[in-house]
């Protein structure tokens, strides 16, 4: 059981956790941005997603994320009456609201699943949601899909159903 | 059907800024195992004229047909690169770019191995989402030759000019009812000692002799719609109201002096004043006539003592309970401060002048000069320090009707001085109308709640919204030749497209397809640019359909679709699918 033993390695001592973060380009990926002109230091976990408006993120994806083995999913957009699309945040939060019932009722701790807003003046919060989502996130170890995806890159796996 | 995709990958070391962090040769070299990937390189400065070249040549040499740059933000240079492209027949929208800089290495500076596994996950996410990217066509609107200016203050005034002047027509809107804003209410603007009605005078005539601007006074935007080019509002004058059409905008809403209620005892006692309220005092066309004279006593003040920073590079410590402090440097409060003494002096010379200050900040052309001469002038200078500001009392039945204590970090002593007058120098917050202009126009405030300039150094007169422009102190503090300047560059700026008559906008749009559509209209009620409408097909089917011109490309539409029939172009669920893929797939070695 080699495997077991490493994963066992693994959340003990360097679980590292993978976080996906869906930005909107004109708040939060600008925030994220200031933090890099501002060389605020947060810990490498984040990969981070540019999509226009947090409006944009199909619960599908969100959940395809957490398929492909990601700890953690953070969503991040514009200020309530900020959203340079007037309304987008508000549908994203909506949907957030039923993607954490859904996610706990997949057995996926919703603690993996966040959603905030940051704005573009904000740097340093941007790296502070993402030292407590990694440190939320090491407490909980490793994502139950936690399987990398084989080998090589992108391999394509069969779509699922619907 | 698509010809396989050929992907060149750029990296960049930006000088040190990535390299120093970066293994950024390791990363190139990563990046040519990727699939579809035919070459690979690294460059000092990708967005210098060299490498843009190299990116030029290899899509020749390489027969490229997507370009991934890992290099900053795309915030930043995607504009650049997707104009390198194009330059070699490309479609702009095969570029990708993937940002090392402001998401790795200056973030994980210390972390030299982590980040340079971190950029490779970049590399490997922009390579998955540039397999997939596709040519859009491209999209030209036409640009209507009129602008709208809101605010009538010195920068509104100028930019109106300069628009109007290049024969483009201009609708000034003022909320009060004179333009000249803030300047007007100023008795010298500094350090040239100029009268501010002798420069607003002839420019107020101008453009209220300028057959190309329509002025409105006492007006306000009560509706605004539209995009680039196609902007309507309604502005109402007092009660009438009218409806206009324009291509561009300039916002220049200005500034509102700091209210210190609450600070140094200010609305307390009469004598206590802001420094705009002084200048009111001193003009020849004020209550007294220009004469400087107490407001209480109406006796020319014996001693008077200015304090600096009030409202400005406040922190925790130093603001009043329940208000949040200004970090920020109003920028003109020093200069303003010292000239304002010598101009007491001029008036009350027998007057003993104190001067608290934190530091003094007298940059500016001509600035340094004039405090050489104020040093002259013989006024006590005081330095208090961050954390212990001077305090001011009211006191009774003494010889002068104020008393300010301070503590003077130069001889270390604490200070009792008694005075006339006190004349604190307040900074500037951003105008009470500019939240509601952020949002009407879907532009941003920074944290201090001025306007966000679209980049801090390379795009200081663009907001967020395409042919939406900054001028003067609505984006930030500065003073009049500093707001004269940006509004020049901003009216520039709007008469661009203007001029061109049209302009490409994105064409990242959503788009439907028919087949799929049931027309349920679920689509119609996510959006709120009322871009989607039903269309009844030939064979009695009804859809939704996307107006192109009024799409904004938010994808929101495209995320509420429950039977998956929309695309939202350029970010389709199979891109952002393939990057998410990517971002989590184990490198090979890695
Ligand atoms: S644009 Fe930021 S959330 Fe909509």
């Amino acid at each position: 059981m080699v495997e077991t033993k490493e994963i066992i390695k693994e959340t003990e001592c360097e679980f590292e956790p993978k976080i996906i973060g869906f930005l909107c380009n004109w708040c939060s990926y600008a925030g994220a941005d200031l933090a890099g002109t501002s060389r605020v230091q947060y810990p490498p976990n984040i990969r981070i997603v540019r999509v226009m408006c947090t409006g944009r993120l199909d619960p599908q994806l969100i959940l395809n994320t957490f398929r492909y083995g990601a700890d953690g999913v953070l969503i991040a957009g514009c200020h309530e009456g900020d959203c340079h699309y007037i309304g987008g945040n508000y549908r994203a939060y909506r949907k957030y609201i039923l993607l954490k019932e859904f996610v706990k009722r997949m057995g996926i701790n919703e603690k993996r699943l966040r959603l905030e807003w940051v704005s573009a003046s904000e740097g340093e919060r941007f790296a502070k949601v993402v030292r407590e989502m990694v440190d939320n996130i090491k407490e909980i170890g490793p994502s139950p899909f936690g399987v990398t995806i084989t080998g090589g890159v992108v391999e394509d796996e069969p779509e699922p159903k619907i | 059907m698509e010809e396989e995709p050929r992907i060149g990958v750029f990296i960049c070391n930006c000088g040190i800024n990535i390299g120093g962090v970066v293994n950024v040769e390791e990363v190139a070299e990563y990046a040519t195992t990727l699939p579809n990937v035919v070459v690979s390189r690294s460059s000092l400065y990708t967005c210098s004229d060299r490498g843009q070249g190299m990116i030029k040549d290899d899509i020749d040499e390489f027969k490229l047909n997507r370009v991934v740059v890992a290099s900053c933000s795309p915030r930043m240079h995607e504009p650049t690169f997707r104009k390198v492209v194009e330059e070699k027949g490309l479609n702009k929208y095969v570029f990708e770019q993937a940002n090392l800089r402001e998401h790795v290495s200056w973030v994980h500076s210390k972390q030299p191995e982590e980040a340079t596994e971190k950029a490779k996950d970049l590399v490997r996410m922009a390579v998955a989402k540039a397999r997939l990217l596709e040519s859009l066509p491209q999209h030209l609107v036409d640009v209507k030759g009129e602008a709208l200016v809101i605010g009538g203050g010195i920068s509104g005034l100028t930019a109106a000019k300069s628009i109007a002047d290049r024969g483009f027509k201009v609708h000034l809107v003022e909320k009060t009812p004179n333009f000249g804003g803030k300047m007007a209410q100023l008795y010298k603007v500094y350090p040239t000692f100029d009268d501010p009605q002798e420069l607003l005078n002839p420019l107020v005539e101008n453009i209220m002799a300028h057959p190309n601007i329509v002025p409105y006074l006492s007006a306000e935007i009560a509706d605004i719609e539209g995009y680039i080019g196609n902007y309507r509002a309604i502005i109402r004058e007092q009660t009438e109201e009218k409806e206009i059409e324009f291509g561009t905008i300039i916002v220049a809403t200005g500034f509102n002096a700091y209210d210190p209620t609450g600070e140094f005892n200010y609305g307390k006692h009469q004598n206590i004043l802001t420094i705009l309220e002084l200048h009111q005092l001193m003009k020849a066309d004020g209550p007294t006539q220009g004469n400087l004279v107490t407001p209480a006593e109406g006796k020319p003040p014996r001693s008077i003592a200015l304090i600096s920073c009030v409202g400005s590079r406040q922190n925790e410590n130093t603001v009043p309970e329940g208000k949040k402090p200004n970090v920020y440097c109003s920028r003109v409060c020093c200069t303003g401060m010292i000239a304002t003494s010598m101009e007491i002096k001029e008036k009350a010379s027998d007057a003993d002048i104190f001067v608290l200050y934190r530091d003094l900040r007298t940059h500016g052309k001509g600035h340094e000069e004039l405090f050489s001469e104020f040093r002259q002038t013989g006024s006590t200078m005081i330095r208090y320090t961050d954390d212990l500001l001077p305090m001011v009392s009211i006191t009774q039945g003494a010889e002068y009707p104020l008393s300010v204590t301070s503590y003077d970090s130069l001889s270390g002593l604490n200070v009792e001085i008694p005075v006339d007058l006190v004349v604190l120098a307040t900074g500037m917050i951003p105008d009470d109308s500019a939240s509601n202009i952020a949002s009407k126009l879907h532009i941003t405030m920074s944290a201090d709640g001025f306007f966000q300039e679209l980049h801090p150094k390379l795009a200081p007169l663009d907001s967020v919204t395409d042919g939406v422009y900054l001028a003067g102190t609505a984006q930030g503090p500065k003073d009049v030749p500093d707001s004269v300047s940006q509004s020049l560059g901003a009216a520039a700026k709007a008469c661009a497209p203007m001029a061109l008559g049209q302009v490409e906008v994105e064409s990242t749009i959503s788009v439907i397809d028919e087949d799929f559509c049931t027309g349920c209209g679920v689509c119609q009620g996510s959006c709120e640019f009322s871009a989607i409408v039903f269309e009844e097909r030939p064979e009695g089917k009804r859809v939704s359909k996307v107006i192109e011109a009024l799409c904004k490309g938010c994808g929101t539409c495209g995320s509420s679709c429950p039977s998956a029939a929309i695309t939202m172009l350029h970010f389709k669920d199979a891109q952002l699918d393939a990057m998410v893929k990517a971002a989590l797939s184990r490198s090979p070695g890695g």
